[in-house]
């Protein structure tokens, strides 16, 4: 396997990674129009220059309580194979090189998600960061 | 949750997500067979099949599983472009379609034999390529056509067209160019034949046809050779490649200036050997721009480019209006406010003129969409042994393109179910004193700003007692309640809803009722069922011209500005509280005699309610309607109506089911469209009578 690049970022205290080629770009928060009749982690509406894309909040998706400062809360845009979605997280941390002997599967009981949203965890020196299974962020079990 | 309750509802939404994409597999190789030759299709075909795979995998249904694998195999060989697909080959996956129906929803159906047949009948067509022989090399026939032709006539013009490289249906393309080319004289040969081409589709890139050219000019010519999936046209005169021997060029002269014109210019080495030739220029560009200007063929994606940018260019002009108004409110009619205001004016009128034009742009005949039906309608009926003939009227009826794109399909279902349920046997015919001969009718018109297609056939009608009693047994109905005519004709769309006592072949494509419905909600669209037993069915739909403008009428509820389409909206009043009364519960108002329930859009939409609002003496009223039922909407208030630009969210993952869509307002802010046929499907709104 050949090395590839994540972005991290935080939800709550922990540390979460996506493949940065599903990455669109990363916004500050902006006014978002609620939907009715839908899930409570889904937030709304918000308006990408003119593109009118759904927001889910992640820390909600995954049940983890917010950390940090509002002002630090980015959206994530990321394209789930064609599907845009935006991502509300605590905050985004950088963008990391991530090495076949880096990852290890989801260890049991070592974080507080479902395991239908991990991918893999990987495993530096300093941290763990779980790799988001996106396809599981919006759709449900059977996709 | 106990296990069978999850297990019931994982098939449930693996049943929905199989039906799915077997319709876009169905769909895209019709569009195929039909002609459509489109790389996305391939891939989105291939996708379709690579997700129906995994999902048969995952609930063990391993035959679907094998079948859909190869499939895919084929598919992604297609989509490597390493082939084309075939006429047998698309009958091939057809009937693996069918089979992985079967299997998924009558599974009692399978015929192993059958199942075996089509793994090997795949498995032939997937080693196909690697057994045709590598392109046959047709130059040294085409040089040998070229020496023994132009030594029959003088006039022999060489046209080569080369096929793009997704090309289906080679064969017809170039039996369209030969047809086309009989305007213009006389077709001498063509190399490959057109045989050649159509039991080796893959093997040929390119097509010569040998033509002796009698009448019309270049342009004209050019016109003609026109064709989709056509990459280049080259129109030359017939001359022989080889080094001809100097006896041969003295003895014709005065070969090259017949056609001089039209030539195009010769290598050097044969412009050496031909002194006598007239010079010839490349193109005439002035003649060729001065016809051309007539049509140009636009791709269709960047009409749709421009759409969007004149989409973006409303909202633009929307925020610059009211920039403009709050100019206004802080400083007054100054001279520079009047002027600011006489631009703001001009530019909404040029954006509303570039819109209209560009709409007109996009609108195409529904004529093609029509064209696919007369064929399919000739086969059902042969399978089933019915007599039965299509009539299409009003095909050059035009609306836009991504309408269009999206009617074909529930136009077919309806259409096959016409054919299928509605039309009775010849025997049966007779025997209830009708023609033998069935009649299924195809008719578009314009109705206002929509377009009504009615699909209707003089066949055996619905039998509302049958419908019913199907529906009490399904659990749809309660055996209390009694429904309306129109009422028990909407079950025909419920999901799993099929009164055909077998299922047949063509149900067994699997597409129900519930699938049009859904396709024509999405299009913002009405169905409309009338039915008389023994006299045949009609069902109308009544479809937008155009999806991506609406008229809207903006209203507040509380904190949120959401839009009502002014199509749906009847009519709009101050109700006073001793004007709305209580019947079981629920609120309704009185209009001309007639009972109107009434719904607070703040509670149907679930929205948080301000607690500090101030409770106010009237209540500001829309009254919707939706074909002959009225709902009154309660709203905080009405903000006035605007050109709305349809923005799709594109969220296959949530139900969006009450919205139609959503726009972006003047202030930047994202405002959702309602779908009022939504609010109407809720149980508790009666109908208003």
């Amino acid at each position: 396997m050949d090395p590839f690049q994540i972005v991290t970022f935080s939800l709550g205290r922990e540390s979460y990674g996506i493949p940065i080629e599903r990455v669109r770009e990363i916004i500050r928060p902006t006014p978002i129009t609620l939907i009715p009749h839908t899930p409570p982690y889904v937030l709304g509406l918000l308006n990408l220059r003119g593109n009118v894309i759904p927001v889910i909040d992640l820390r909600l998706r995954l049940h983890i309580t917010p950390e940090g400062e509002a002002k630090n809360n980015r959206i994530i845009v990321v394209d789930i194979d064609g599907v845009v979605v935006g991502m509300m997280v605590d905050a985004v941390s950088a963008v990391m090189t991530v090495q076949e002997d880096m990852l290890t599967d989801t260890p049991d009981m070592l974080c507080e998600i479902d395991d239908e949203f991990i991918n893999k965890v990987i495993k530096t020196d300093r941290r763990l960061t779980v790799l988001l299974n996106l396809q599981a962020m919006v759709y449900p079990k059977a996709g | 949750m106990s296990g069978d309750n999850f297990m019931d509802e994982y098939m449930d939404l693996f049943y929905s997500e199989a039906k799915e994409q077997l319709d876009i597999l169905s769909r895209d190789l019709l569009s195929i067979e039909s002609g459509a030759s489109n790389q996305e299709m391939i891939h989105e075909m291939f996708r379709a099949a690579h997700t129906l795979k995994g999902a048969s995998a995952m609930v063990g249904l391993n035959n679907v599983t094998e079948i859909t694998h190869k499939v895919e195999d084929l598919l992604g060989k297609v989509r490597e472009g390493e082939r084309v697909l075939g006429a047998k080959d698309i009958d091939t996956i057809f009937s693996a379609l069918d089979f992985i129906q079967t299997s998924i929803f009558e599974p009692d159906g399978i015929d192993p034999a059958k199942m075996a047949e089509l793994s090997a009948a795949l498995e032939t067509a997937m080693k196909q390529p690697a057994e045709q022989p590598v392109v046959p090399d047709t130059a040294e026939r085409i040089e040998e056509a070229r020496q023994r032709i132009s030594a029959l006539s003088q006039k022999v013009t060489e046209i080569q067209a080369v096929f793009t490289p997704d090309c289906f249906m080679k064969s017809v393309r170039a039996f369209l160019l030969t047809n086309n080319l009989k305007e213009f004289g006389e077709v001498l040969e063509t190399v490959p034949t057109w045989q050649e081409l159509e039991q080796n589709e893959t093997a040929y890139g390119e097509v010569i046809i040998f033509f002796e050219w009698q009448r019309g000019s270049r342009d004209e010519l050019e016109r003609a050779l026109n064709i989709t999936d056509i990459q280049t046209v080259t129109i030359q005169k017939a001359v022989s490649r080889s080094v001809p021997e100097e006896s041969h060029s003295e003895g014709q002269p005065a070969k090259e200036q017949d056609h001089a014109q039209e030539q195009q210019p010769q290598t050097e080495r044969q412009q050496a050997h031909r002194p006598e030739s007239t010079p010839v220029q490349p193109h005439h560009p002035e003649t060729a721009e001065a016809k051309g200007a007539e049509y140009i063929k636009i791709e269709a994606k960047r009409l749709d480019l421009l759409m969007n940018l004149i989409g973006e260019l409303l909202i633009s002009q929307a925020r610059f209006s009211r920039l403009q108004e709050t100019y206004v409110e802080e400083h007054g009619h100054t001279p520079f406010a009047i002027e600011m205001a006489e631009e703001t004016h001009q530019l909404s009128r040029v954006t509303t003129q570039l819109q209209d034009g560009l709409m007109k742009a996009r609108m195409m005949p529904i004529g093609g969409v029509f064209s696919r039906y007369p064929r399919i309608v000739r086969d059902l009926a042969k399978k089933e042994n019915k007599k039965i003939t299509l009539v299409m009227e009003g095909q050059d009826t035009e609306m836009d393109k991504s309408v269009l794109d999206l009617i074909g399909d529930p136009l077919m279902h309806l259409i096959r179910n016409a054919v299928d349920h509605g039309i009775e046997t010849p025997e049966e015919r007779i025997q209830a004193g009708k023609p033998e001969e069935g009649t299924v009718r195809l008719r578009a018109t314009h109705e206002g700003s929509r377009i009504v297609i009615q699909v209707a056939d003089d066949g055996k009608g619905i039998d509302e007692q049958k419908v019913l009693a199907k529906a009490r047994k399904l659990g749809l109905v309660r055996d209390d309640q009694s429904l309306s005519r129109q009422e028990i004709f909407d079950l025909l769309f419920a999901p799993g809803f099929s009164t055909a006592e077998k299922v047949t072949d063509v149900s067994g494509r699997g597409v129900g009722m519930d699938v049009v419905k859904r396709a024509i909600s999405g299009l913002n669209g009405i169905i409309e069922t009338q039915s008389e037993v023994g006299q045949g069915t009609t069902f109308s739909l009544q479809l937008p011209i155009t999806l991506a403008i609406i008229q809207g009428l903006l209203v507040k509820v509380e904190g949120e500005t959401m839009i009502i389409p002014l199509d749906n909206v009847l009519e709009s009043f101050q109700l006073r509280e001793g004007e709305v009364e209580s019947i079981g519960g629920k609120e309704v108002f009185t209009v001309r005699g007639r009972v109107v329930p009434l719904l607070r859009l703040q509670s149907a939409m679930q929205i948080p309610r301000d607690s500090e609002k101030m409770r106010r003496k009237y209540r500001s009223v829309v009254m919707v309607g939706l074909a002959e039922r009225r709902l009154g909407l309660e709203v905080d208030a009405l903000l006035g109506k605007k050109e709305i630009v349809i923005k799709a969210i594109h969220a296959p993952w949530l139900n969006l089911d009450k919205f139609a869509g959503a726009t972006i307002l003047g202030d930047g802010r994202v405002s959702l469209i309602l779908n009022i046929g939504s609010l109407f499907r809720r149980g508790e709104i009666n109908r208003g009578d």
